[in-house]
């Protein structure tokens, strides 16, 4: 006597017309005898294939991603590249007592906190306008895409004659009476850098989330003016909702980008910078320098869960406001 | 079948037959693109690639082995050299007093030797060849003390056979005594088909017609460095004019030089006449020959792979049965001459050694020295030199390229620390360099109480000794007394009053602009302002602002006059007060004193406290690899170079104070010591012991006194070591303090900026 569980059923008996024609589907022989063996070889072959096609990538992805990865982490538990005398978690202690590495860390997070939001709420602001029916739309689009155009030496050069001691914009205040400001060597570095980042990342940031307008229904957003909902609700209930993806890969490229800031800072300020725009990656490109992979590889380690924390956050911020909405 | 067929075809829905040939298409396209591959990868090592294999491999397979024989051990004192290209070493040297011609075939251990016979007080300066194999020798007559100047009587050239007979002789009358008497030699001589004579003093070229008149003077303005003629009996000259490194051929019709015609870029090297091709010459230590029409040289050797140092060398030349013979001077083993000839031979033959790399961005000729004498004499181990990058890299891909080799398992085993981009403190934090205290400890001869203490002390970090110079100087500002006072230290307070009480026309140190003094101050007195064990400086007192102001007394920026008053006259007429130069032997320390003109004081930098007299490294300094295989042979190499023979031939090879006490002190007590010559009635008289010569300025420089050899003992135990100074520390410095000195900002605000950049880095680093 079999038993029926719920949800199982029970399988139902064959007449030989049908497992005839199921052993042909399967390549079953007539005398009896099956081809398995031959559907095997070629599942094989076809494996085989396969694998052939993706051992250089798997290869290429072993070799620059995973094994300097495993590596990192190797490094950040020894004393150092010569000896390799393991000290297990004293690198990370000491480079989170390292004054350096936590100013860097609090500069960064500080940068991040205030230019990712604005990258993310100006450009969703432009592209809202330019889907708008305002003119000059299309020079609108071009003006705001230059920046990815310009090379960055030629982006840090125009800062520095903006920004330099000697710069225009101190030029421009003195005429108004107010003294000079050494824009990249005092407290107001950040707010320079934040502009540069702005300025260089609102275009493609926009372009993004103008696609990603122009994809929401037109019938839903059609129903919502029938049914008298307001612009504002009409943003925020559905607009919104189907822009939380881009919002997402938006945000997530932002966040990366701000911690790739450190090029422009770089070439304008070289390696110690004013302590306000010193960065977690001067702190790694010069412990790097200095031939102190330890401390660069604990402070790569922990960035790079600070990361995966916060990218996380945001896969999740995503899931429970876009989980209802199609496609 | 027909179904059959169809189903094979499996139009659309029998996957069967489609899958067949999609997997045939796979195939196809899979074959095809691992061919590409192939293709392209063998592409990226190309024929380049086979041809840079080969000629590695050809290299790998010969070597270049040397057999030395020294000169010195078949005649008192060698003059000249020349090799011929008959197999055979011809030299002139002095036996029994007398000056003798030996001629010795190459291998064999006897030469014939044939007394010159030369008139009383006549000597070889030179020796050349004819065109015919004969040889030439140059010979001028001084009277007086020839170390000291004397007066040019008379010059000749003997022209005699490769046996010694002597074929001809020709007086050049007064063609050569108008010239200045007491300088006056012969560095290069030689004749050509047509018979004319060519001489070489130095910066000067002279074309005699066979009977010894004068046919034309060439001036050159610039010290020559070879005069040889080439395979078609062209006269060439090379030497580094204004213009950079040249080769010019004497050009009979206009009695000038023309450059010489060449696709080839020739730069500065030791340069002959080859007898199966127009050149042969060496360039960075390899031995290249060539056409003048070929497009690229030929390259033969390397001299370091046979040991010989290409700095050390007087003449080679390529011997019919295809040996090479050389011909150097070593000064590190007291002048000695020695003939070297290599054979080519399969590495096969070759014992094996231990190798041991030595890692820097530049080698300095007395490391190369150093290197060549340790594996000249060493059976275990072997150094090779390898310099990261040459002069067309960049400075960071060439420190990068170090960098990395240091830090993996392969790193060198040795590490220049002249010539390191990383300050000490650096390659002991990342754990590169080994302790050197437990070999040292451990060995049999050489012991820390034996070097001076305080230079020992330089690399020293933490307890732990890293590095070792094998020589030193001292390097300090001079100022005469009535100036600087007597004392043995003085603060920035003393220098600015000095520099109130001298009029604005007045320069106070040589060449000396803003930024150098601040650099110079910064890293005298940085430990007043830097705690680098605490991570945290202070900028913002009052020293930081006072070295500020007064490095702002200095010029921004120093031109310099070559058509202008020398530097004595300067010194001497009050336009000058202070220079800052290293003293690296007493002669030289003489030599200063002299030049002032009354009492002086080595009073070293201005500083807020202690010495302001600084240690430099003069010689090979080196430290030991932490991932060295071959510890053992590094500290070999280290203890080589601090034995007694290598320290007490230093300055003439280096020219530095040397590390080893014992050989200080014998330094210091010849250099005590009177010298004499003889003169021609056989009788001892007073000579100087070196001549020092600038320009117009030329001192000769006696015994030292007592007074003297203390006050440069008391020199070396006080200077401070230079190692200290942080490279980055001072950049920051400069870099910001550039806007004080541009009146742009204040020395509160600079000092502000300074402490806010310099404590994210010592915070970096700590």
């Amino acid at each position: 006597m079999k038993k029926e569980g719920r949800g199982l059923k029970k399988r139902p008996e064959l007449s030989e017309k049908e497992r005839e024609k199921k052993s042909r589907m399967f390549g079953r022989k007539k005398d009896g005898q099956t081809s398995g063996d031959g559907i095997r070889k070629k599942n094989a072959k076809s494996r085989r294939a396969s694998t052939a096609f993706l051992a250089p990538s798997i290869f290429g992805v072993l070799l620059f991603f995973v094994v300097p990865f495993f590596v990192v982490i190797y490094y950040s538990v020894v004393d150092n590249p010569i000896q390799h005398n393991f000290v297990f978690l004293n690198n990370f202690i000491n480079v989170f007592n390292n004054a350096a590495f936590r100013q860097a860390a609090s500069n960064t997070m500080k940068f991040s906190v205030i230019a990712v939001p604005l990258a993310v709420v100006l450009s969703l602001g432009l592209a809202m306008l330019l889907d708008s029916k305002i003119p000059f739309k299309s020079q609108f689009r071009t003006f705001f895409l230059t920046p990815m155009m310009v090379p960055i030496a030629s982006i840090v050069l125009i800062w520095q004659v903006l920004f330099h001691y000697n710069g225009m914009v101190n030029d421009i205040t003195a005429l108004f009476g107010t003294d000079k400001i050494d824009w990249l060597k005092s407290e107001h570095a950040q707010v320079v850098i934040i502009v540069l980042f702005l300025w260089k990342n609102l275009g493609y940031n926009m372009i993004l989330f103008m696609s990603a307008l122009g994809s929401i229904p037109k019938d839903i957003l059609e129903v919502a003016v029938l049914e008298s909902a307001k612009p504002r609700q009409i943003f925020f209930h559905i607009k919104i909702r189907y822009l939380s993806s881009t919002i997402l890969f938006v945000t997530i490229m932002s966040l990366i980008n701000s911690f790739k800031v450190f090029r422009e800072i770089y070439l304008l300020t070289d390696d110690y910078p004013y302590n306000t725009v010193y960065m977690m990656q001067h702190f790694m490109n010069n412990t790097f320098g200095n031939l102190d992979y330890q401390k660069l590889s604990a402070a790569a380690i922990m960035m790079s869960v600070v990361m995966v924390i916060i990218i996380g956050i945001l896969f999740l911020t995503e899931n429970h406001f876009g989980k209802d909405v199609e496609g | 079948m027909q179904k059959n067929r169809i189903l094979k075809n499996g139009i659309l829905k029998n996957g069967i037959l489609i899958k067949s040939r999609q997997k045939k298409r796979s195939k196809r396209l899979c074959v095809s693109i691992a061919a590409a591959a192939l293709l392209l990868l063998g592409g990226c090592g190309g024929p380049d690639g086979e041809q840079a294999g080969t000629a590695g491999k050809e290299q790998e397979d010969y070597v270049y082995v040397a057999e030395y024989q020294s000169l010195d051990d078949i005649c008192d004192t060698v003059a000249t050299t020349v090799l011929g290209n008959d197999g055979n070493v011809y030299f002139t040297g002095i036996r029994d007093k007398e000056d003798v011609f030996f001629a010795m075939k190459i291998g064999e251990d006897d030469a014939k030797e044939v007394p010159l016979g030369l008139e009383k007080g006549m000597h070889v300066s030179a020796m050349g060849k004819d065109t015919e194999g004969n040889l030439l020798l140059g010979l001028i007559r001084y009277e007086g003390d020839p170390e000291s100047g004397g007066t040019l009587k008379n010059v000749a050239i003997q022209k005699i056979s490769p046996e010694g007979e002597k074929l001809e002789f020709v007086d050049t009358g007064n063609a050569f005594l108008k010239k200045d008497s007491s300088s006056f030699y012969i560095s290069d001589l030689l004749q050509d088909k047509e018979g004319n004579y060519y001489i070489c003093s130095g910066k000067d070229i002279c074309v005699l017609r066979s009977d010894g008149s004068i046919y034309f003077e060439i001036p050159i303005g610039q010290y020559v460095n070879d005069m040889f003629a080439m395979k078609d009996g062209s006269v060439v000259v090379a030497y580094y004019g204004n213009t950079g490194w040249s080769l010019e051929v004497v050009d009979f019709a206009q009695k000038s030089l023309k450059p010489l015609e060449s696709s080839i870029v020739f730069d500065y090297g030791t340069y002959l006449g080859g007898t199966e091709t127009d050149l042969l010459y060496t360039q960075n230590a390899i031995l290249y020959t060539c056409n003048l029409g070929d497009e690229k040289p030929t390259a033969l050797l390397n001299w370091m792979d046979s040991d010989i140092n290409s700095s050390n060398l007087q003449d080679f030349t390529i011997l019919p049965d295809g040996r090479i013979a050389a011909v150097t001077i070593d000064y590190s083993a007291g002048a000695e001459m020695e003939l070297s000839v290599l054979t080519k031979k399969n590495r096969s033959e070759v014992p094996e050694k231990q190798i041991l790399t030595y890692a820097s961005l530049y080698v300095p000729y007395y490391t190369e020295n150093d290197i060549v004498a340790f594996n000249k004499q060493s059976d275990k181990y072997r150094i090779e030199v390898k310099e990261y990058g040459d002069d067309t890299m960049d400075y960071a891909d060439r420190m990068s390229l170090l960098n990395t080799d240091l830090t993996s398992g392969n790193g060198p085993d040795i590490i220049d620390l002249s010539y390191c981009p990383l300050s000490l403190s650096e390659l002991v934090d990342a754990g590169v360099v080994e302790d050197l205290t437990p070999y040292l400890e451990a060995d049999d001869t050489l012991k820390r109480e034996d070097m001076v203490e305080n230079v020992m002390r330089a690399y020293e970090q933490d307890g732990g000794l890293y590095g070792i110079m094998s020589c030193f100087g001292i390097e300090s500002i001079i100022g005469k007394v009535s100036d600087v006072g007597d004392q043995t230290t003085w603060s920035i307070e003393d220098m600015m009053a000095l520099v109130d009480s001298k009029g604005k026309d007045v320069e106070i140190i040589e060449y000396m602009d803003k930024s150098y003094m601040l650099t110079l101050l910064c890293m005298m007195n940085q430990n007043l302002f830097i705690d680098k064990e605490a991570g945290t400086c202070d900028f913002t007192s009052g020293e930081f602002a006072k070295m500020l102001e007064f490095a702002n007394r200095f010029p921004k920026e120093v031109d310099y006059n070559a058509n202008g008053p020398s530097e004595i006259e300067k010194i001497r007429n009050g336009q000058l007060v202070l220079i800052s130069r290293i003293i690296t032997s007493v002669s030289l320390y003489q030599m200063y004193e002299y030049e002032f003109g009354e009492p002086v004081n080595f009073i070293g930098y201005p500083t807020f406290e202690g010495s302001g007299l600084l240690l430099s490294s003069n010689g090979t300094t080196v430290a030991m690899h932490a991932g060295s295989k071959n510890k053992d042979g590094v500290w070999e190499f280290i203890r080589f170079n601090l034995s007694e023979k290598r320290q007490e031939n230093l300055p003439t090879a280096n020219g530095g104070f040397p590390i080893l006490k014992s050989a200080l002190d014998k330094e210091l007590a010849e250099a005590m010591e009177d010298e004499y010559y003889e003169d021609e009635d056989g009788n001892q008289k007073l000579t100087s012991k070196a001549t020092w010569s600038t320009g117009d300025f030329s001192v000769e420089v006696y015994a030292a006194t007592q007074e003297q050899v203390d006050r440069i003992r008391e020199m070396i135990d006080t200077a401070q070591p230079n190692a200290r100074a942080d490279q980055k520390i001072s950049e920051i410095i400069n870099e910001e303090a550039q806007a004080y000195f541009d009146g742009q900002k204040s020395m509160e605000d600079v000092a502000a900026l300074v402490q806010n950049r310099v404590q994210t880095y010592l915070s970096e680093t700590k």
